[in-house]
């Protein structure tokens, strides 16, 4: 239904935990999260295996809430483990934070405690300089500096307010409170859309009930096994997810942990895109009246095949999908199954086989 | 009272649904398109009859990945009526809104002919107007319109009323000779458990003139329009669906 999986490209960026690579779309990128982990501007830096795997289906899972909640996003699709490819955007060299609830940097500027409820997001400015170390920004210092014009912060402001609201529920449904989060934009065509990341990294997430920090925060003040904190968030968001269909939800939360240490594991190399040929079979369930195959049945024994007892007729679906690993392809086509190519009240399916295609990368 | 009709690519009742809004209730209506974000300021939506993309993999099985189900679903969530006909019921389901599934018919044929239903429910925002058991005849014409759920899915359908019509012959005997599809436990018509969202697939929009030989389907409009306006006088402060909370606070430079 959509357009082919385009090609990875040379690197055009590589960041503190992010590489972009072109692909042979010009309107188009892949953006790889590696499990790089700094914090400071960079001056505390760590390695944590299976950030990058985490952070991207974070990400993904929130671009898509966002989406769906009419606030238009840079993402296109996931395309394996740390991988997704998104649209090629200009970044505005301006950062949106909106606060739900005191915390970090706010808490030492204006000397309120940590924790406590804003009467109303607060909204800050600060600008994208690792040199100056990211100072804060109020709408003078952007018109001083040209960053955008005014109709652009109120709308970064507006789209920030909306994805703000829009992830607040999301959290609030997986039992955790989104105390903060940052927001970069860029624009595609003269359109300004959310991108960067949405993941632990960028935002702060605390348990509802314990108020224990999922995020970032873990690495910063070291609070804790920062890898498990982002896998909380992770399983909660799926568990709390109307996306894996019925009784799907706890079984992906259970598994995303350990499918990302052994992403984890996997090298750079293997973790490239493969073209990967799934076959699907749907069959009418098991003692479900099949009219269709019936009627083929009744005309077999009417050409004499007597020896015909029962007859169903299904589908079959042969799937060409880009994806680094033969197990992803495999749990990613098992949701297709869930959610589109079977109705799970009348069929059941079954992958019959998932092979390597010619054509790498 | 205003209706939004939805169409889809393959849609081919809309304009009957549309006409039988305006010409026969002498009401309003909208037509949507399948790619639109919000319906506008309705009171009511229809999904119409038809073959919505071809009923490719499964009939109402892509339709409900169009942009405007996003927004029939947030109607339906703020207590709107949706009925879908036919195509629509399949959408419904498909979509979630109503448990179930329709399958190809039992004889593997099209059918398409008058048929009499009874009222089950007649408590529903759509059978205000029609008496408990009464029988009343609509056209049906499907190919796949099976109903089909599992049994403890029926078993809460009946207990909670939600099964609104069922095929029946001329006196309102329920036999499986009255039954034109094969459905299960003879059922033409459910709805959700708060009942404002209906999906049956007899075509109402298909009996509303009387050249048309029945009238019965028009009485189906008139009961949402007076449950329309009885809710509507019921609500302590207007409307009694609040619109989505607008977002504001730009702030003044």
């Amino acid at each position: 239904m959509s357009d082919p999986v385009p090609e990875r490209g040379e690197l055009i960026r590589r960041g503190k935990a992010k590489s972009i690579y072109a692909t042979s779309r010009p309107d188009q990128v892949i953006v790889q999260f590696r499990d790089d982990l700094t914090a400071f501007n960079g001056r505390k830096r760590a390695e944590v295996r299976g950030k990058g795997t985490l952070n991207s289906r974070i990400s993904a899972l929130l671009f898509l809430e966002l989406e769906r909640s009419g606030v238009p996003t840079h993402f296109v699709q996931e395309l394996g483990p740390g991988l997704i490819l998104a649209r090629r955007a200009e970044i505005v060299p301006l950062e949106i934070v909106v606060r739900n609830q005191v915390a970090g940097s706010l808490s030492r500027r204006l000397g309120l405690p940590e924790g406590r409820p804003l009467p109303q997001p607060v909204i800050e400015h600060y600008y994208k300089r690792d040199d100056l170390g990211d100072p804060i920004l109020n709408r003078d210092h952007i018109r001083v500096l040209g960053l955008a014009a005014d109709s652009v912060v109120d709308e970064m402001e507006e789209l920030a307010r909306r994805a703000n609201q829009a992830l607040l529920s999301r959290f609030a449904r997986a039992g955790i409170e989104l105390v903060d989060l940052k927001l970069e934009f860029g624009l595609v065509g003269g359109q300004l859309v959310v991108a960067d990341e949405l993941s632990p990294d960028t935002l702060r997430a605390w348990d509802a009930a314990s108020g224990e920090r999922l995020d970032k925060d873990r690495f910063r003040r070291d609070l804790g096994p920062v890898l498990e904190g982002y896998e909380t968030i992770l399983s909660r968001l799926e568990a709390g997810s109307d996306a894996g269909g019925p009784g799907a939800g706890g079984q992906q939360a259970e598994n995303a942990g350990g499918k990302a240490q052994k992403a984890a594991r996997d090298s750079e190399e293997d973790r490239l895109p493969a073209r990967w040929a799934v076959e699907v079979r749907i069959m009418p369930k098991e003692g479900m009246l099949d009219p269709q195959g019936k009627a083929v049945g009744e005309g077999l024994r009417a050409m004499g095949y007597g020896e015909v007892e029962d007859v169903r007729v299904g589908k079959s679906m042969a799937l060409a999908l880009k994806l680094a690993d033969p197990a992803f392809a495999r749990q990613r086509t098992e949701e297709m199954c869930r959610r589109l190519l079977a109705n799970p009240v009348v069929e059941e399916f079954e992958i019959s086989s998932v092979s390597r295609m010619e054509g790498r990368s | 009272m205003k209706c939004a009709v939805v169409v889809f690519p393959g849609s081919n009742c809309d304009r009957d649904a549309h006409r039988a809004v305006v010409d026969g209730l002498g009401e309003q209506a909208v037509c949507v398109r399948h790619d639109a974000n919000d319906l506008g300021d309705v009171d009511m939506v229809i999904l119409p009859g038809g073959f919505s993309y071809g009923d490719y993999l499964r009939p109402g099985a892509i339709a409900r990945f169009a942009p405007v189900m996003e927004a029939v679903a947030a109607f339906a969530g703020e207590g709107g009526p949706v009925l879908g006909i036919c195509n629509g019921f399949q959408i419904l389901c498909e979509v979630g809104l109503l448990p179930g599934v329709l399958r190809p018919n039992a004889a593997q044929r099209f059918v398409c002919r008058p048929v009499h239903l009874r009222v089950e429910n007649a408590g529903t925002p759509f059978t205000g107007r029609f008496r408990p058991g009464q029988v009343i005849r609509l056209p049906i014409a499907h190919g796949q319109g099976n109903y089909f759920a599992p049994v403890e899915v029926l078993e809460e359908l009946e207990r909670e009323g939600r099964i609104v019509f069922r095929y029946c012959d001329e006196r309102g005997n329920v036999t499986s000779g009255a039954n034109p599809n094969g459905s299960v436990r003879s059922i033409a018509g459910i709805c959700n458990r708060r009942g404002n969202v209906l999906g049956l697939m007899p075509h109402p929009e298909r009996a509303v003139e009387r050249y048309m030989t029945s009238t019965d389907g028009l009485e189906l409009f008139r009961s949402v329009r007076d449950w329309l306006m009885s809710s509507r006088a019921k609500a302590v402060t207007g409307d009694a669906r609040q619109p989505a909370t607008a977002v504001d606070g730009r702030p003044t430079a």
